[in-house]
C-alpha cells in the first residue's frame, strides 16, 4: 500500500485534536494522560536528550538488526541443507522466540556485561526468528522445475545453493527483514532496560522511559514513546529502501506467481 | 431479603473486580490510559461514595484502602501494625493495605480516587506535585532518609566522594542520583539498572543503592562486607514512608483523614516498641523472599531513622516547613521542579498529625 | 509398429517406473528415437507421457529398464540408479547434449533474459563471459527474439516470448536431444502455430533428435516425423507420419492431415477403451 501524505497527516490532525479535546473536556489530570500540546512541550523541552536516546537505540537496533540478519542467513544456509537439520533445531529456535527476552536479559548481562554490545544481542535476538524462518523458507521453497532445470544441465548442490536457492530466498528474507526491523527496536529498547546507563553513557529509549516513568513524567514518557515509534519506523524505512533500490532485482515480484 | 443478598453480593463482586484490574493497570503509560478510560466511564469509580451509603446504615467500619510504595517491608511495619493491631479498627476504618513495587503507579491511583491514601518519599511527592497531582503529605514516618549506596569494604571506598571506577546499581530516574551527579560524584562512575544483591555481592568493584535497613543486612548475609554511605550526610535528606492522600480528601472527609492519621501514628510507636507481630505478619505478605531476620533489622534500624535521637517519641511524624522548604530548593537546582509551580505549603499539612499529638 | 529409418539415438527398453505404492506409471514400456527425427507423444493424461521424458533426463529414477543413448554412448541403467533416487539433487549421468523444455518457460525471475540463456552453459562450466554470452545471443536469434528484449526481466516480457526464452536456453548447449515436455500446452491457439512454426524451422536448420510430449494431436501430425500413442504407461501404437516435408501452415488444412488426424484420433480411443 502507497503511503498517502495528505489522508496521513489529516488523520493525525484528526487523532490529536480528538485526544485534546477528550482531555480539556474530561478535566483528566495530566498524570493520567497529558494534552498533546503538553507532549509537544515536553518533546521540544527534552529535544537534546531524546535525540541522544535516539541515536544510542538506533545504533544499537540496526547492529542487532545486521547481527541478527548475518547469523540467521547463516543458520538458514545450514538448515536448508536437510529436513533432519530442521526438525533438530527449529524447534529450539521457536523456543528462542518464545522465551520472554525480559527473562533472558539478566544472564545475558552476567555473560556479556553491562555495554553496549549486550544491548545489541539482545536486540539481535528478538529479531532473529522472522530471518531464520523465512530464509529457510526460501531456501527450501524453489519450484521443483527449476531445480529439474539445474540437475538436466548437471548443476552440483553448491551450484543450485548459489544460483537458485539462495537468490530464491532473498525475497523471503526481506520481508522477514520488516518483522524483524520493529523486532530489533523493541528489543534494544528492552535491553536498554536493564544495561542502559541511567546518568549518561549509553542512554538509550529504554534506559529514559524507565526513568521518566519513575518520575511520573508522563508527557515525557508519551513523547519518548512517540519517538520509538518514529525510529521503528525509520528502521523499517531502512530495510524498504535497501530492498528496493539494491536487491530489486531479486524482491520484484510482480506477475512473480503468473510465470513461476 | 433475597433482594437484598443479590444486591450486596453483586456490589462485593463489583469491587473485586476493580481491585483485580488495579492490580494489573498501571505498569506502563499505556495501560495507564486504560486505567484512565475504566475511571472515566465510572467503573472505577469513588469507593468513599459508594461505601457511605453502605456503611451508614450499619454499624460496619469505613473501608478505605492504602496502596504502598513498594512490596511489604519494614518501612511500612507502621501502617500494618495498624491495620494488624486494631487502631484502624477502633476509630470505624477497615484498612487494605494494597503492596507496590517497583513504578507503584500510588499518584495515579490517588488522583482517579481508587485508593484514598498511599505511602510515599518525599521526593516522590514533589515529583507527583510538578506534574499537577494534588498529593499531600499528612505524616513523615521515617524523619532521616534511608537512602544510602553500598560499597565493599575490600574497594577501600569510604566515602561518597570516592565512587569513581565503580559500577553503582541505581534506579533510573532517582532524584538522589541526579544530585549525585550534579556534585560531580558520578563522574567516572558507572551507573547501571538496579538489579538486586546477588550482582552486587558478586562483584567487589561494585556498588548498590540501598536504605539502610534493608539492602545492608541482605548483602552481608549473602557473604559481602559492606560500608555503607549514606546520601543524607551530603544534606540530601527527604522524609522517607510518608502517609499521603489528596487535597480533596482533605477538603471533603477531614474526619477521615484526621482518624486515618491517628491510627497510622498509634501503629508506627507501637511498631516501633515492638515490631514482632506486625514483622510476623509482614512475612507472610511478602512475597520477594523476605526473611524474619532481615525485618527484625529493619525494625531495629527504623528506630534510629523514626525517632532520631533527641527526638521524644510525641513528635513521632512530625514534618517541617524549612526541611519541606530546603528539599524544594534542591529539587529546583536540579530542575526537577518548578518552584513556581510547587509551593512548599500545598505539598504538606500537619493540621493532623498536631492534632494526634494531642 | 513402424519400421526405424534411420539408427535410435535414444533406445529405451523394458523401462519401468513406479512410485510407492502405485500400479506402475511407465510398465515395461520400449521405444527406439530415430536419430534426427521428431517423435511425437500422445496420449490421455496421466498416461506417462512426462515420466517418459523425465526418466530419459535422468530426472526420475526407473526401477527397470535401460535407456541408452547412441550419440554419447551412455547408458542409464535402471538398477544402478535406483540408489541414487534417494539423493534428490544428484546430477544425470550424461548431462551435456540434452536439452529441456517444461511445459513453463521456468526462467529465473532475478536473471533477464540472456542470462537466462546463459545458465545452462554457466552450470556446464563454460568459464568465458563472452563465449556464454555469444552463445546465448545465437541462440536468441534463432528463436527469433530481438535483441531489444535480451536485457529485460520474464515478468516484462510477453507469454510467447518467455516460451522463445525457455527454447533458447534448452538450445543454449547445442543438445543432440531435445526433449519437448508440453511446452506449448498453455498458449493461445495462434500462438501455439507460431511456436510450432518455430520448432519446423530449428529442426530444418539442424535436424537434432526431439521428442515432443503432447496432448494435442494436431500439433503432434504438424511437428513429427513419427507418433507414438501412449496409454497406461505402454505403448499402444506407433504410427509414421506421411505428411511431406518442408511443413507449412497450409497442410493443417490438407485432407492428407485429416487422414492422420483420424488415425491418430482412433488410436488413442482404442488406447483408452483398452485402458479402460
Amino acid at each position: 500500500m502507497q503511503f498517502q501524505w495528505l489522508p496521513a497527516t489529516c488523520g493525525l490532525i484528526l487523532f490529536l485534536l480528538v485526544w485534546q479535546l477528550f482531555v480539556v473536556v474530561t478535566g483528566l489530570p495530566p498524570i493520567l494522560l497529558p494534552p498533546p500540546t503538553q507532549v509537544a512541550m515536553a518533546l521540544w523541552q527534552e529535544r537534546l536528550v531524546l535525540c541522544r536516546a535516539v541515536t544510542a537505540t538506533f545504533a544499537a537496533s540496526m547492529l542487532g538488526l545486521c547481527l541478527s540478519l548475518a547469523s540467521g542467513s547463516i543458520l538458514a544456509v545450514v538448515f536448508a541443507q536437510s529436513r533432519w537439520l530442521r526438525s533438530a533445531f527449529i524447534p529450539y529456535i521457536v523456543f528462542l522466540q518464545t522465551v520472554p527476552v525480559v527473562a533472558i536479559a539478566p544472564l545475558l548481562i552476567t555473560w556479556f556485561g553491562y555495554r553496549f554490545h549486550t544491548v545489541v544481542l539482545v536486540s539481535a535476538i528478538v529479531s532473529l526468528f522472522p530471518v531464520v524462518s523465512n530464509a529457510t523458507t526460501g531456501l527450501i521453497s524453489v519450484d521443483p522445475l527449476l531445480v529439474d532445470l539445474f540437475r538436466i544441465h548437471g548443476a552440483s548442490r553448491w551450484q543450485i545453493l548459489i544460483k537458485l536457492r539462495i537468490p530464491n530466498a532473498v525475497r523471503y528474507l526481506v520481508l522477514g527483514l520488516r518483522v524483524s526491523a520493529g523486532l530489533a527496536v523493541i528489543g534494544a529498547i528492552v535491553g536498554e532496560l536493564f544495561v542502559g546507563d541511567v546518568i549518561s553513557r549509553f542512554a538509550g529509549l529504554g534506559t529514559i522511559i524507565n526513568a521518566w516513568q519513575r518520575m511520573v513524567r508522563t508527557d515525557a514518557v508519551i513523547a519518548a514513546i512517540g519517538a520509538s515509534t518514529f525510529l521503528g519506523m525509520a528502521v523499517l524505512s531502512i530495510v524498504n529502501l535497501v530492498s528496493t533500490r539494491l536487491l530489486h532485482r531479486w524482491t520484484d515480484s510482480a506477475d512473480f506467481e503468473a510465470q513461476g | 431479603m433475597n433482594v437484598w443478598y443479590s444486591s450486596r453480593s453483586g456490589g462485593s463482586l463489583e469491587r473485586l473486580a476493580v481491585a483485580e484490574s488495579q492490580r494489573t493497570v498501571a505498569r506502563s503509560p499505556m495501560l495507564i490510559m486504560v486505567a484512565m478510560l475504566l475511571a472515566s466511564s465510572g467503573c472505577g469509580g469513588d469507593p468513599a461514595q459508594r461505601e457511605s451509603g453502605q456503611s451508614a446504615g450499619r454499624d460496619a467500619a469505613r473501608p478505605t484502602t492504602m496502596m504502598l510504595n513498594w512490596f511489604p517491608e519494614a518501612e511500612h511495619g507502621g501502617f500494618y501494625a495498624a491495620e494488624l493491631l486494631g487502631f484502624c479498627r477502633e476509630r470505624g476504618l477497615e484498612l487494605e493495605i494494597r503492596p507496590g513495587g517497583p513504578a507503584a503507579p500510588v499518584a495515579q491511583e490517588l488522583v482517579t480516587g481508587r485508593i484514598e491514601f498511599a505511602v510515599a518519599n518525599a521526593d516522590d511527592v514533589l515529583l507527583y506535585r510538578q506534574q499537577g497531582a494534588p498529593v499531600v503529605a499528612l505524616l513523615a514516618a521515617m524523619q532521616e532518609s534511608p537512602r544510602c549506596i553500598l560499597v565493599h569494604e575490600e574497594s577501600g571506598v569510604e566515602s561518597l566522594q570516592e565512587l569513581r571506577g565503580l559500577t553503582l546499581q541505581a534506579g533510573a530516574g532517582r532524584p538522589y542520583l541526579l544530585f549525585l551527579q550534579a556534585r560531580g560524584l558520578l563522574d567516572g562512575v558507572q551507573v547501571v539498572p538496579y538489579s538486586g544483591v546477588a550482582r552486587f555481592v558478586a562483584d567487589p568493584r561494585s556498588a548498590m543503592q540501598g536504605y539502610t535497613f534493608s539492602e545492608p543486612f541482605l548483602a552481608q548475609q549473602a557473604g559481602a562486607h559492606v560500608r555503607v554511605l549514606k546520601v543524607a550526610e551530603l544534606g540530601f535528606n527527604p522524609y522517607a514512608s510518608c502517609l499521603i492522600t489528596t487535597e480533596r480528601m482533605i477538603a471533603s472527609q477531614p474526619e477521615l483523614v484526621q482518624a486515618m492519621v491517628d491510627a497510622c501514628r498509634r501503629g508506627w510507636l507501637a511498631y516501633l516498641d515492638d515490631p514482632q507481630a506486625t514483622n510476623l505478619h509482614i512475612l507472610k505478605l511478602n512475597e520477594q523472599g523476605m526473611t524474619l531476620d532481615a525485618l527484625t533489622f529493619g525494625a531495629r534500624e527504623l528506630r534510629n531513622l523514626c525517632l532520631p535521637e533527641g527526638m521524644p517519641r510525641e513528635q513521632f511524624g512530625r514534618m517541617t516547613r524549612q526541611r519541606w522548604q530546603t528539599l524544594i530548593d534542591q529539587f529546583a537546582e536540579l530542575k526537577l521542579v518548578d518552584p513556581q509551580k510547587v509551593a512548599v505549603d500545598s505539598v504538606f499539612d500537619t493540621r493532623f498529625i498536631a492534632a494526634a499529638t494531642e | 509398429m513402424g519400421v526405424d529409418k534411420r539408427p535410435p539415438a535414444i533406445t529405451v527398453r523394458g523401462l519401468t517406473v513406479r512410485f510407492d505404492g502405485h500400479p506402475p506409471v511407465l510398465d515395461e514400456l520400449d521405444l527406439a528415437v530415430p536419430g534426427g527425427e521428431i517423435v511425437a507423444i500422445v496420449g490421455p493424461s496421466g498416461c506417462g507421457k512426462s515420466t517418459l521424458l523425465r526418466s530419459i533426463a535422468g530426472l526420475l529414477a526407473p526401477v527397470g529398464g535401460t535407456i541408452e543413448f547412441a550419440l554419447t554412448g551412455a547408458s542409464r541403467d535402471g538398477q544402478a540408479s535406483a540408489a541414487e533416487r534417494s539423493l534428490s539433487t544428484c546430477p544425470p549421468a550424461e548431462p551435456t547434449g540434452l536439452g529441456y523444455v517444461f511445459q513453463e518457460p521456468a526462467l529465473l525471475p532475478w536473471r533477464n533474459v540472456i542470462e537466462n540463456v546463459q545458465l545452462p552453459l554457466e552450470l556446464q562450466g563454460e568459464p568465458w563471459r563472452q563465449q556464454r554470452e555469444s552463445g546465448a545471443a545465437d541462440a536468441l536469434r534463432s528463436v527469433h527474439l530481438a535483441a531489444a528484449s535480451w536485457h529485460k526481466f520474464p515478468r516484462q516480457l510477453s507469454g510467447g516470448m518467455r516460451m522463445r526464452a525457455s527454447l533458447a536456453r534448452a538450445l543454449v548447449v547445442d543438445p543432440d536431444v531435445l526433449l519437448l515436455d508440453e511446452p506449448f500446452a498453455a498458449v493461445d491457439d495462434m500462438l501455439r502455430t507460431l511456436l510450432n512454426e518455430l520448432v519446423v524451422e530449428l529442426w530444418m536448420q539442424q535436424p537434432r533428435t526431439i521428442l515432443f510430449v503432447t496432448h494435442n494431436i494436431a500439433e503432434a501430425i504438424y511437428l513429427s516425423h513419427r507418433i507414438v500413442v501412449l496409454s497406461r504407461g505402454r505403448i499402444r501404437a506407433e504410427l509414421d507420419n506421411p505428411l511431406p516435408w518442408p511443413r507449412e501452415r497450409a497442410q493443417r488444412g490438407s485432407s492428407e492431415f485429416a487422414d492422420v488426424y483420424r488415425q491418430v484420433s482412433s488410436a488413442l480411443w482404442a488406447a483408452a477403451q483398452e485402458a479402460a
